[in-house]
């Protein structure tokens, strides 16, 4: 069972962009599999690592295009990444220090972005990568 | 003719000049005035603060400091109310106090700074705004500065804002360090006054249990037959609750009430996700505080490793009778003072070895018994001496062999006893038993009702009991796990006597 | 320096008359007045550096007294400590509206009011 089935209206239309989101959504479910099946403590690790990488990743990758086409939005984009990728240094620390982590804070703290960020915020530029002609 | 020519040259240059220098002065003026204001406005950006000015009119003025965006948001502040970009946050009484204050410090150049600061009333204020779909609360302190004129008139009031909200954070930290520090330290001072002994079991058989209750709702997630592995997970946690309890961790305690109150909602062959998530929330913080008691005891346990005991016993060698009847009286105690009730217990054990098999299974039940007779069966003091009974109840629990090698543990209360007709109404509450056939039930049949999962005369979860669900794990530990049978005595008013018994044979074949 | 203490209770009086002598302020002359008549006859008379008042008094109270002082010229801005029982919110806005410097509300002790007067010393 799938936390979130990938639907073509979550598509930006930005080939590269959408595989990232994918990934996102790939993480999420991960998490969510476990911890239905109470293996949430054994993955928590693994899966702040991969959100590490896949904030690199994709903020980069992000970022570029919106600079390169000059997106008028990018300052706020920006902004919430860095908002992000602090809320993933913190759970990196933890899981050094091996605090506790609940498992379901993680989850909840991933749906949130991605009903935000990436359906909301994100997809305000779907309009403006297609009118530069963006694939 | 070429006098008046003369003088009025002479005249036209004199205005000439003097409006060329007047322009010059003002050029020179404006230019000191504007440097003068690059200069402020350097130094109001360098001040970790941010400031600005407002008039008699709240209208802000344009030259507040970079500080005052970041704060408050990017924006345009110059030429509007300050009530309109920066205190349009605040409830309606709090404006109104604002603007009165305002009003009063703009007409009180003899007030002093001190005093009109300790009035003001957003001396601290909550600037709460949106970013990136979360909430952020800033805590902001304001400081006012009346300007005064030559007139000695006040002109303005500045206001300089200083952000918080990481002292007031720190502040929280700390608090929630204090606490933190305050609850382990009560957590080791219960692990110091318990006996060593039993700490060690129960440490042991928490693992256990938890390991249990984790396998237990892995399955019921995962296959059909919910209700049946959900009841035996709820009726795992009651009992596991019921132990943490008497050992006195609180933390633990009210988790697993967490985790047993919802357990006790879902109905049938269906759990929603929510309930799913919250369970598997519960699971592991209940997971992570077994952890941290450990860690609590380890460490605890380099101390005292200095410190050598001379009655400091091994867990081997220590008599299961013994141990047996030391956690009862703990369990009783615990019970008795939770209840706020005076309750004596008496234990024996005929048997000269309790064996292992038989020393789980019989203190569960009898944990659940004890706190069954402390919450519903003996009565307070006061109630008691009313009846012409002694001001402490009585509990007695026997392990005794029968001739016929037939081990019998005999259970005994002589609180208020079983009665019959409440049992009968709630068995017809619950739909158990139709009218009629509820008026011809026996007693004994009655009686049976009490073992049903679900089954409680009381409302209301308390810290000891209420949840129905005690006699149901006491019926399923003896009758399937021990094969015992049971017999119910019934004195009601008196109190009442359970009677079980079961094969050793059973028992014996089991090694 | 001259200070005038301003209160129909005699007890205030001498509260606040040992607490300033306790701080030895040089050249420092103390006088009592026990309401607002007796108090513009002295300030008129002789010069006053300081002010202590109460709020409520017979015959003119404290506020208005603060009112008929900031009147005169020469005490336009001459510090004026009102110490009062009434705490609220609304009668310390009253207060500095009418020209107060400073507002310490009573029981008093040495602390809050030396605290407040300091800066005038």
């Amino acid at each position: 069972m799938n936390f979130f089935q990938w639907s073509p209206e979550y598509n930006t239309n930005v080939e590269i962009i959408d595989k990232q989101h994918q990934r996102l959504v790939e993480i999420i479910n991960e998490l969510y599999t476990a911890v239905m099946e109470i293996r949430g403590q054994e993955v928590i690790k693994g899966i702040i690592k991969s959100l590490v990488e896949y904030a690199v990743i994709h903020f980069r990758t992000e970022e570029e295009y919106m600079l390169k086409y000059d997106y008028p939005g990018y300052g706020e984009n920006k902004k919430e990444h860095e908002n992000f990728s602090a809320r993933v240094a913190a759970l990196h620390a933890q899981a050094k220090n091996d605090e506790f982590i609940l498992s379901i804070d993680v989850l909840n703290f991933l749906k949130n972005w991605f009903q935000h960020h990436i359906l909301e915020v994100d997809m305000q530029y779907k309009s403006f990568f297609k009118s530069k002609g963006v694939k | 003719m070429g006098v008046f020519t003369g003088l009025f040259l002479f005249l036209v240059l004199l205005v000439c000049g003097s409006f060329y220098g007047m322009l010059r002065f003002k050029t020179l003026k404006k230019r000191l005035q504007q440097e003068c204001k690059q200069q402020t406005q350097v130094i109001l950006n360098h001040i970790d603060a941010g400031i600005c000015t407002i008039s008699r009119n709240f209208i802000i003025d344009p030259f507040y400091n970079n500080k005052i965006s970041e704060l408050f948001g990017q924006k345009e502040y110059g030429q509007t109310s300050i009530f309109d970009n920066i205190f349009y946050i605040l409830e309606g009484n709090v404006k109104k106090e604002l603007t009165e204050y305002l009003e009063t410090v703009f007409d009180a150049p003899q007030a002093s700074e001190e005093m009109l600061n300790s009035i003001n009333p957003v001396s601290i204020f909550t600037y709460v705004f949106n970013e990136a779909g979360q909430v952020i609360h800033k805590r902001i302190k304001t400081t006012t500065v009346r300007i005064f004129n030559e007139n000695k008139n006040i002109e303005k009031v500045m206001f300089i804002f200083q952000d918080i909200s990481l002292i007031d954070k720190l502040e929280q930290d700390q608090a929630k360090r204090e606490r933190d520090l305050e609850d382990q330290f009560r957590k080791i001072s219960v692990l110091l006054n318990n006996d060593r002994e039993i700490v060690n079991q129960f440490l042991k058989e928490l693992e256990t249990k938890i390991a249990e209750l984790k396998a237990l709702l892995q399955e019921a997630f995962r296959a059909e037959n919910k209700e049946e592995l959900l009841g035996q997970a709820l009726r795992l946690a009651h009992s596991l609750k019921g132990e943490s309890f008497t050992m006195g961790f609180q933390n633990l305690t009210d988790l697993l009430k967490g985790l047993e109150a919802l357990l006790k909602k879902t109905k049938g062959n269906a759990i929603s996700i929510e309930t799913q998530l919250e369970a598997v929330m519960y699971f592991e913080k209940i997971d992570n505080e077994r952890k941290s008691l450990l860690k609590l005891i380890d460490t605890i346990r380099g101390f005292s490793r200095e410190i050598q005991k001379p009655n400091e016993t091994n867990q081997n060698s220590m008599d299961r009778k013994q141990l047996l009847q030391k956690e009862l009286q703990k369990v009783c105690e615990r019970s008795a003072a939770e209840e706020g009730k005076k309750i004596s217990l008496e234990f024996v054990c005929q048997l000269p070895e309790l064996h292992e098999r038989l020393y789980s299974p019989l203190k569960e039940v009898l944990l659940h018994l004890i706190r069954n007779s402390a919450s519903h069966g003996i009565e307070d003091t006061v109630s008691r001496l009313k009846e012409g009974k002694s001001e402490t109840g009585k509990i007695s629990c026997k392990i005794e062999t029968t001739p016929s090698g037939d081990l019998v543990l005999v259970y005994e209360d002589d609180g208020r006893g079983f009665d019959i007709e409440t049992i009968r109404k709630k068995a017809l509450e619950r739909g158990l038993v139709s009218l009629e056939k509820a008026k011809d039930l026996k007693d004994s049949e009655i009686l049976s009702f009490i073992f049903l999962q679900g089954f409680s005369t009381r409302e209301g979860i308390t810290n000891v009991s209420g949840v129905g669900v005690g006699m149901a794990v006491v019926k399923e530990i003896m009758v399937k796990q021990l094969k015992s049978k049971i017999a119910v005595s019934n004195r009601f008013g008196k109190g009442m006597t359970l009677r079980f018994t079961f094969p050793a044979v059973h028992i014996q074949t089991q090694l | 320096m001259n200070i005038l203490i301003v209160d129909d209770s005699r007890i205030i009086r001498s509260i606040i008359t040992n607490i300033l002598k306790e701080k030895n302020i040089p050249n420092a002359v103390t006088l009592e007045a026990a309401d607002g008549s007796e108090a513009l006859n002295i300030l008129i008379k002789t010069k006053i550096d300081l002010f202590f008042l109460d709020w409520n008094m017979p015959k003119l109270n404290g506020v208005e007294l603060t009112r008929a002082i900031r009147e005169i010229d020469q005490y336009k801005s001459t510090p004026i400590i009102m110490v009062t029982s009434e705490a609220a919110k609304y009668n310390v806005l009253e207060a500095i509206k009418a020209g107060v410097s400073e507002y310490v509300v009573k029981p008093i002790t040495s602390r809050n009011l030396l605290e407040k007067i300091n800066k005038y010393l």
